[in-house]
């Protein structure tokens, strides 16, 4: 009884421990019974058979010393000094925040965040900005901006980025890197990025796609990704609109939610909506929503709640 | 006092015993030995920039995090493919132009099924094969239990088998 207990517990590593030697005689044995020890022999055998190029050590390092090397200004020699000088106490700090998570670099980030209902412009100092949309957050390392500038982005924003160190931003659906170009993305369900000039690389599971001017990346209704073509020179919400094609309603109603600083009560409804709604008026921009799709929806303005029902 | 990574002898001894295993471990996440190498001169690029803040002990985790972290500059993810020298043959009866012609099959089914491992089992697969590192070297470099490692390697292993269903 306890010896089938441990075999659970060894079951999930058993191959791994044939290959390293680590198997019982019985476990052996087992294996070589119901063919698997041939099988695995085979595949061991080719593969030992395979090999990688070998790495030029020399080559990697000269061609680092001529590009790499250079990218250490002065500054950080005179830092260097100055750390040798610390006391060892000190030393230890400095070695214990190399350990905190998010890598090294021991200072705050500074986040920015767009309230409901209005949007935010922001200047990252080297004549790049962006502009931040309704209930959405960029945060970054202002320390770091000069080597690389990373951007962790929740929701939407529209950049405007001048060409120099890597510009790269982070979602929670994957990763954008930037050249020099004018782009939106959105990230609130997924990852949407409409280029309007320059280039883009963007990176959805394990999945890279390239976007020049006047391209978008969207999903269809299946959810896969696929580059396709815009019209417009902006992104719609900048000129005071939100567009949507193919989309489950309940999102339009995140972004109405977003854009009016309103709560929407539309439980169980489900359909697919394409159109538009304006940003200026709440009214008209539920009724666009809502009469194609059959909806009714009443406006609340004492409590800031909308209720919208299925007229079906 | 800890040796500084800031000196040029010093990194260059972190780049003469870190730089090929790094590549390696890049290539098998990308599938391009092209990119890999940049990759590298990436993250010893991001290493020297802040040689002030890495001690000399924490080079090789620090290299490996970054390379975790670096975004990959290229339109596919291209596949893994592993090239394989002749073998010497002994047995007169695998010399057989079929037996060659099927070996060549199983090991482009093979080839196949690594390129198609999720990554973690793919990594560690490699790394133990072709990198020829132990479980536990493997272990620490990409800082998670034997244990882990010994799961993702087992789990490698009977995808791999399932490969010779489809001979």
């Amino acid at each position: 009884m306890e010896k089938d207990k441990e075999d659970n517990n060894l079951e999930d590593t058993q191959y791994a421990r044939w290959l390293s030697g680590d198997l019982s005689e019985a476990e052996l044995s087992d294996l070589q019974k119901d063919g698997t020890l041939q099988e695995l022999e085979g595949i061991i055998r080719l593969t030992d058979q395979a090999s990688l190029p070998a790495y030029d050590i020399q080559k990697g390092l000269q061609r680092f010393k001529k590009q790499g090397l250079k990218k250490a200004p002065s500054p950080k020699r005179r830092l260097r000094k100055v750390w040798i000088a610390l006391s060892a106490a000190a030393a230890i700090i400095l070695l214990l925040l190399v350990f905190l998570p998010g890598l090294v670099g021991s200072n705050p980030d500074t986040t920015l965040t767009a309230e409901n209902g209005s949007t935010l412009y922001h200047e990252f100092g080297e004549g790049s900005n962006a502009l931040i949309n309704d209930g959405s957050s960029i945060s970054y390392n202002p320390d770091s901006w000069q080597e690389s500038r990373n951007v962790t982005l929740k929701g939407e924003a529209y950049f405007d980025v001048n060409p120099g160190a890597p510009f790269q931003i982070s979602t929670d659906y994957g990763a954008v890197r930037v050249l020099g170009t004018q782009f939106n993305v959105r990230s609130w369900e997924r990852l949407s990025v409409e280029c309007y000039s320059g280039k883009v690389q963007v990176q959805v599971d394990a999945t890279n796609f390239i976007l020049t001017e006047g391209m978008a990346l969207r999903y269809d209704a299946t959810g896969k990704p696929s580059v396709q073509e815009i019209a417009s020179q902006e992104p719609s919400w900048k000129t005071g609109v939100s567009r949507f094609q193919r989309v489950k309603v309940q999102e339009v109603f995140s972004e109405l939610e977003r854009q009016f600083n309103i709560q929407i009560n539309a439980q169980g409804i489900n359909k697919d909506f394409t159109g538009s709604f304006p940003h200026s008026d709440l009214e008209e921009a539920l009724d666009g929503i809502c009469r194609p799709l059959g909806l009714s929806f009443s406006i609340d303005q004492a409590n800031n709640v909308v209720s919208i029902t299925d007229n079906n | 006092m800890a040796e500084n990574t800031c000196e040029e002898e010093v990194f260059e001894e972190v780049f003469k015993t870190q730089a090929e295993g790094l590549r390696n471990f890049l290539y098998y996440r990308c599938g391009s030995l092209q990119q890999a190498e940049d990759l590298v001169q990436d993250a010893f690029g991001k290493l020297w920039q802040n040689c002030a803040k890495v001690p000399l002990t924490s080079a090789k985790s620090f290299l490996f995090k970054v390379a975790k972290n670096l975004f990959f500059n290229q339109v596919e993810h291209q596949k893994v493919v592993l090239r394989y020298e002749k073998e010497q043959r002994d047995n007169p009866s695998e010399n057989s132009p079929q037996f060659i012609l099927e070996e060549k099959e199983f090991k482009e089914l093979l080839n196949e099924a690594i390129a198609n491992l999720p990554e973690n089992q793919r990594i560690v697969f490699l790394m133990n094969r072709l990198d020829k590192k132990t479980y536990r070297e493997i272990a620490e470099t990409l800082e998670i239990s034997v244990k882990a490692v010994e799961k993702r390697m087992h789990k490698a292993l009977a995808s791999l088998r399932l490969v010779y269903k489809k001979v």
